[in-house]
């Protein structure tokens, strides 16, 4: 089989950070109260230190194998090592689904408030199912460039709106103690499915996976702590109110004779959306290939994308029914056995074959 | 494969569009809103949409008859019900994204804020930054104010207020700003307040801003004149430039504002906070002379000073009477004494707000205001010129 292609640290850095932007943009303040600018500034701190602790043991587990944790697992038991896979598959299926959710949320409230965008998802779907078949090192390069574009443009956006920020605008934090701050850290926490990429990262990253998803983790925490702040300080508690703060901020910037920005960067935020769809699907796809040790075919992809728009209606549809609460609770849920419970249940059967005495080829001998 | 993949997503372009199969409205049948003006009745609401004639955009054989504006007013229980019959008044599809300005009444900014901005503040319609107003009577009047057929009212108002701004004689504020500020524990807020010019207005009809509203929380306080929101910009530091007059008993000099540096200082008390306001304004000489001297002035470094010294009792006279009139007065904090001290000191001001004492007389404020003249103007003010 040929060898599986792979890419460095920092292009795995920008793939990270790429496809954790799309939350970051549409970020919505919790509607409970308590929650506010200045600790939607300080939360940022916690958030990164949960991450960074959820993170070791899918690097552990990475660390072990170089072919991260389906070759961990293959170490333990094949059949786990083929479970495993399936349920990778499915869950970066699903964190693809939540995505698009999300960003169906954005574009049919704020982008096409008039219109369907069910078809708007399925062809977001179907083109990240095609740039998903050209592989990693492709997706790589183009979140490279797309994290310049929209480190340009988060840039921009923040000169655009700097003779409109005031300080004053803020709040202290911790006005309200620090619940409201570690619950809302948990929680975003929670949303980060990216982190269950590092588990299979060293199966396609030649570069340091530690070094880059330290530094992911950071350069994000920081842009977030930065983007937060200027909310705050430029909407103050206007932007509270509404749905997609960061998008109130591009329609109020204004540099010289350059007005309203936002369709702009919502082109931009297009792209990041459709990105981080290709790059589950794509990691869907690796998951299955190394526990089933078979390539898979460029009609799989499609499948792949096909199965996101049905779990995208599914969601949509238990989101309706349950305010929200199914996708978050689903979230949580694929979050703690993807990036926690299933690496040291990996590592755990890893140690328990190592130690259990291997058996005897010729019992009969002894 | 590929090509035929490459082909598919070309085709599909088209359809990101509308991302609809149902057909977009053309610009013809849209409905372009440029004002908005928003009236208390009996029974709700009554809503005034100032738009762009269609019919006249573009015409080729000058203005039709209607001008390049229309107005209608539209009735309903909510402002959202009022504005969601606009299509079935005027067969066409609003576009509330130019929409430039929204003008309240003033009975419905004293008696309905709330309801009748919630609208704005939840809908995704209209955009944030749309400079929000208050009407001396009604805001159906503003709204449909005719400024000649040629021009766009919503238009010729902003660009009034920004005029303003500049001069220091208004105080414009987008919905944003407005809204945080009325949605603030701490804060007051203020918009500018229009009114149609009187028949006798010499260009005729049409509206100007004619001071400012300010509140207390949702309730209208009281209203500062053109003059008085001079010192007001200055309090809420968003002073860009002014000229005013300095007259003493024998000289008239005219200043132009061009650099202020506003410093608000939160000091710390053993059982309470004070305010120490140190305002430091630039300007440049832009006329002067001697009353009742028919020759030009010669400008020594004395009458700078005394010039400087006079600009400086003034502005300091016109601050203190316009701090005194909003926050002693009338508690509209417009300075945000309040929030400075939760910000610099929380512990001493949740200590303070639980005892109730953040009233205006609990938190006194100095104030120190310093003129200081940049420029002298031109060469005939040089006092060798006058051998």
């Amino acid at each position: 089989m040929k060898p599986q292609e792979k890419i460095g640290g920092g292009q795995l850095f920008a793939l990270l950070f790429a496809s954790r932007a799309i939350g970051l943009f549409t970020f919505t303040v919790p509607q409970e109260t308590g929650f506010s600018a200045g600790d939607r500034v300080l939360f940022t701190v916690p958030f990164c230190l949960l991450c960074l602790l959820f993170a070791v043991p899918g690097l552990l587990v990475g660390s072990r194998h170089e072919n991260g944790i389906a070759g961990a697992a293959r170490a333990a038991s094949p059949l786990l090592a083929k479970g495993v896979g399936v349920f990778y598959a499915a869950a970066f299926l699903c964190a693809a689904a939540l995505g698009a959710l999300r960003f169906e949320l954005f574009v049919g409230t704020v982008l096409f408030p008039e219109s369907s965008t069910a078809v708007f998802t399925a062809l977001l779907l179907a083109a990240a199912a095609a740039a998903s078949l050209r592989g990693v090192q492709a997706l790589g390069r183009t979140a490279a460039v797309l994290l310049a574009l929209l480190a340009g443009s988060v840039l921009f956006l923040l000169i655009a709106t700097f003779d409109r920020f005031n300080g004053l605008n803020l709040t202290p934090p911790l006005e309200n103690g620090a619940g409201p701050v570690l619950k809302n850290a948990f929680r975003s926490a929670g949303r980060t499915t990216e982190l269950a990429a590092l588990t299979l990262a060293p199966a396609f990253t030649r570069g340091r996976v530690k070094k880059a998803a330290v530094g992911w983790l950071t350069a994000f925490s920081a842009a977030a702590a930065v983007i937060f702040c200027w909310i705050g300080g430029v909407t103050g508690r206007y932007g509270e109110q509404q749905m997609f703060p960061l998008y109130t901020l591009t329609e109020v910037a204004r540099f010289g004779v350059f007005e309203r920005m936002d369709a702009v960067l919502t082109g931009v935020w297009i792209l990041v959306a459709f990105l981080q769809a290709a790059f589950f699907l794509w990691l869907a796809a690796l998951a299955l290939k190394q526990s089933f040790d078979r390539k898979m075919p460029p009609a799989g992809a499609f499948a792949g994308a096909t199965a996101v728009l049905g779990l995208f209606f599914l969601f949509s549809a238990l989101a309706d029914r349950t305010d929200g609460e199914a996708t978050v609770y689903t979230s949580a849920a694929l979050f703690l056995l993807s990036s926690v419970v299933i690496p040291l249940t990996v590592l755990l059967a890893g140690k328990l074959t190592a130690s259990s005495p291997k058996p005897d080829a010729s019992p009969g001998r002894g | 494969m590929k090509k035929l993949l490459s082909f598919f997503f070309a085709l599909s372009l088209p359809l990101l569009s509308g991302c609809s199969f149902r057909r977009p409205p053309e610009l013809s049948e849209r409905l372009i809103i440029e004002a908005i003006g928003v009236d208390k009745t009996e029974t709700g609401f009554a809503v005034t949409v100032q738009s762009l004639n269609d019919l006249a955009v573009g015409a080729d054989e000058g203005t039709p008859e209607g001008g390049v504006t229309k107005c209608c007013t539209l009735y309903g229980t909510t402002v959202a019900e009022a504005l969601a019959s606009v299509s079935e008044e005027t067969g066409l599809s609003p576009l509330y994204s130019q929409a430039r300005l929204l003008v309240l009444g003033y009975e419905t900014a004293r008696d309905a804020l709330p309801e009748a901005l919630d609208f704005f503040l939840r809908g995704q319609n209209t955009r944030a930054d749309i400079a929000v107003a208050v009407a001396a009577r009604s805001a159906a009047e503003i709204a449909a104010a005719d400024f000649g057929k040629d021009r766009v009212g919503a238009d010729v108002l902003t660009d009034m207020l920004e005029a303003g701004e500049e001069n220091g004689t208004a105080i414009g504020v987008p919905l944003y700003r407005f809204m945080d500020l009325l949605l603030s524990e701490t804060d007051a807020a203020y918009c500018p307040l229009l009114a149609v010019k009187e028949e006798t207005a010499s260009d005729g009809e049409g509206a100007e801003c004619i001071g400012t509203v300010l509140f207390d929380g949702t309730i209208i306080r009281t209203s500062l004149t053109k003059e008085e929101t001079f010192p007001l910009r200055i309090l809420t530091e968003q002073l860009n430039g002014a000229t005013f007059a300095v007259l003493s008993d024998h000289v008239a000099c005219t200043l132009r504002v061009t650099r202020k540096n506003t410093k608000i200082r939160v000091l710390k008390t053993p059982e309470n906070a004070r305010f120490c306001l140190q305002i430091d304004v630039k300007c440049d000489i832009t006329d002067l002379s001697f009353r009742g001297d028919p020759e030009f002035l010669p400008l020594d470094p004395d009458l700078v000073r005394a010039v400087s010294d006079a600009a400086s009792r003034l502005l300091t006279e016109r601050i203190s009477g316009t701090l005194g009139r909003c926050f002693y007065e009338n508690g509209c904090d417009v300075c945000r004494f309040r929030q400075r001290l939760r910000l610099r000191y929380p512990t001493l001001y949740r200590a303070l707000a639980a005892q109730g004492r953040l009233s205006p007389a609990d938190l006194p404020c100095e104030i120190e205001c310093r003129v200081s003249i940049r420029r002298t103007g031109k060469e005939v003010l040089r006092e060798g010129d006058r051998q």
